[in-house]
């Protein structure tokens, strides 16, 4: 049973993931393969190494593609540490955590 | 067991730490840029006084040095850790005698001569200004300033403000030696490697004590699975670039995960789903402001995810240890929301932050 809550669980994690892999690639233009974005690669300074303004870029592909809108200024800080905080970021719109 | 004295002040001022394990060469000479373009598995675009964090991989693809790199004006800095001196050198050397064997490239190691310190904390950038000048406030992460003989980067694995400092002996006795008084009025300790160590653990900072344990290096992990590789350029060719090629195309099996544990877990121990053996924990260490234990596990597929509590350690002779797989990092560093124009040590007492612990 656990087992297949679990399965439930990574599979919705990977859609999410999948898309926020497709929104990071087009927004910041990376020229590497979806599965080369590893999830817990940070956005800022090692990792990605994006800028403001690509923070920008990324907030505002996240109101449009994935209907995510981020007000608050902290929230937005700590969702931006890493591809898996944007991914906990969009789950926590509606969706469940895992078992 | 990391001291709370030092994990208390690398999150909340300053901490202070003598680099021993850090290795550094300088490349200069024709043929130099080559000669670290197959050494690293990074595309190596970098700016005069810029650096990069990169690897330096074994010809299995196995992490052989966790790296940074600095352009100079016409030398290349390298700092490295993992291996010994000398298993570096002979590295280099091995990779100039096989790829380059005709380039007058010139590898001087430089740790005889030169001593390597370290500043991370919140109020780092306090401390290291006051001990070396203020230009140092207007330099960006990945960025290096010289001061004289001597030049500080703006790098670290904590997760903080954090400032290395390399300069020829004398010279960083004396810096040292400023940086403990600075310090003193700043909160700020003297810290051990394996504090920064935790912080790293913290972070989600690659660390090459992850794989010293026999467990790290029994595992064969590359950047696949140590979900490295954005220090990887996969159109190049530099060492270990085919073995990594072949285990991209036939799939990585594991990957490492951040976990959290409310009672010791250790390096090595199983982690199990029901019955089921499903990975190997890496590394473990408690965390004094967390107040629980964190650590990295190489976790099959199927689970390699944050946000599963199901998962058990398994030790010999004790109950098992419920583990909660999360996203990293694990503290809401202090760094994230300080400014050196707006904040100070002196004033941190009236400055509001969020909490530190991530729940």
């Amino acid at each position: 049973m656990i087992e297949a809550e679990i399965a439930g669980y990574v599979e919705r994690r990977k859609q999410v993931l999948d898309r926020v892999r497709r929104m990071l690639q087009v927004s910041l233009g990376l020229v590497r393969e979806l599965d080369e974005i590893d999830p817990d690669t940070s956005l800022f300074g090692t990792g990605l190494g994006i800028d403001s303004i690509d923070a920008v870029e990324i907030l505002i592909a996240l109101d449009n593609e994935l209907q995510v809108r981020i007000e608050d200024p902290l929230d937005r800080k700590l969702s931006l540490r890493s591809v898996n905080a944007l991914v906990d970021r969009v789950l926590a719109e509606g969706a469940p955590r895992g078992p | 067991m990391v001291p709370d004295a030092q994990a208390r002040a690398l999150r909340h001022s300053a901490g202070l730490s003598r680099l021993d394990h850090v290795r550094p060469l300088r490349l200069r000479g024709d043929g130099a840029l080559d000669l670290l373009d197959a050494l690293t598995s990074s595309r190596l675009f970098i700016r005069e006084n810029e650096m990069l964090q990169t690897l330096f991989l074994d010809q299995e693809a196995r992490p052989f040095a966790d790296v940074l790199v600095a352009q100079e004006e016409d030398a290349w800095l390298v700092l490295a850790e993992g291996p010994t001196r000398e298993a570096l050198l002979a590295h280099a050397r091995r990779v100039k005698d096989e790829r380059f064997p005709g380039a007058a490239v010139e590898i001087e190691d430089l740790a005889p001569g030169h001593a390597l310190l370290g500043v991370d904390g919140p109020y780092a950038w306090e401390v290291a200004a006051a001990a070396l000048g203020p230009d140092l406030l207007g330099a960006p992460y990945l960025s290096f300033v010289r001061f004289g003989d001597a030049s500080c980067l703006r790098a670290g694995k904590t997760g903080e403000y954090g400032y290395v400092v390399l300069a020829p002996r004398p010279r960083a006795e004396e810096i040292w030696t400023r940086l403990l008084e600075v310090g003193a009025a700043q909160g700020a300790e003297q810290v051990g490697l394996e504090a920064l160590d935790l912080c790293a653990l913290e972070n989600w900072h690659f660390s090459m004590r992850v794989l010293e344990g026999s467990p790290g290096r029994a595992l064969d992990l590359t950047p696949l699975e140590l979900q490295l590789q954005w220090r990887v350029e996969s159109q190049k060719e530099f060492v270990g670039a085919e073995a990594l090629r072949a285990r991209r195309a036939a799939g990585a099996k594991a990957r490492v995960t951040c976990f959290t544990a409310g009672a010791e877990v250790q390096a090595g121990q199983p982690v199990e789903l029901g019955p089921a053996r499903v990975g190997t924990v890496l590394a473990a260490a408690f965390s004094p402001l967390r107040r629980d234990w964190v650590g990295w596990a190489l976790l099959d597929l199927h689970v390699a995810w944050p946000g599963i509590s199901a998962m058990t350690v398994a030790g010999a002779g004790v109950p098992p240890v419920a583990i909660a797989t999360r996203t990293p990092p694990v503290l809401n560093n202090r760094s994230l929301h300080i400014d050196p124009h707006r904040h100070s040590y002196q004033t941190r007492d009236r400055d509001e932050f969020p909490p530190l612990v991530v729940t």
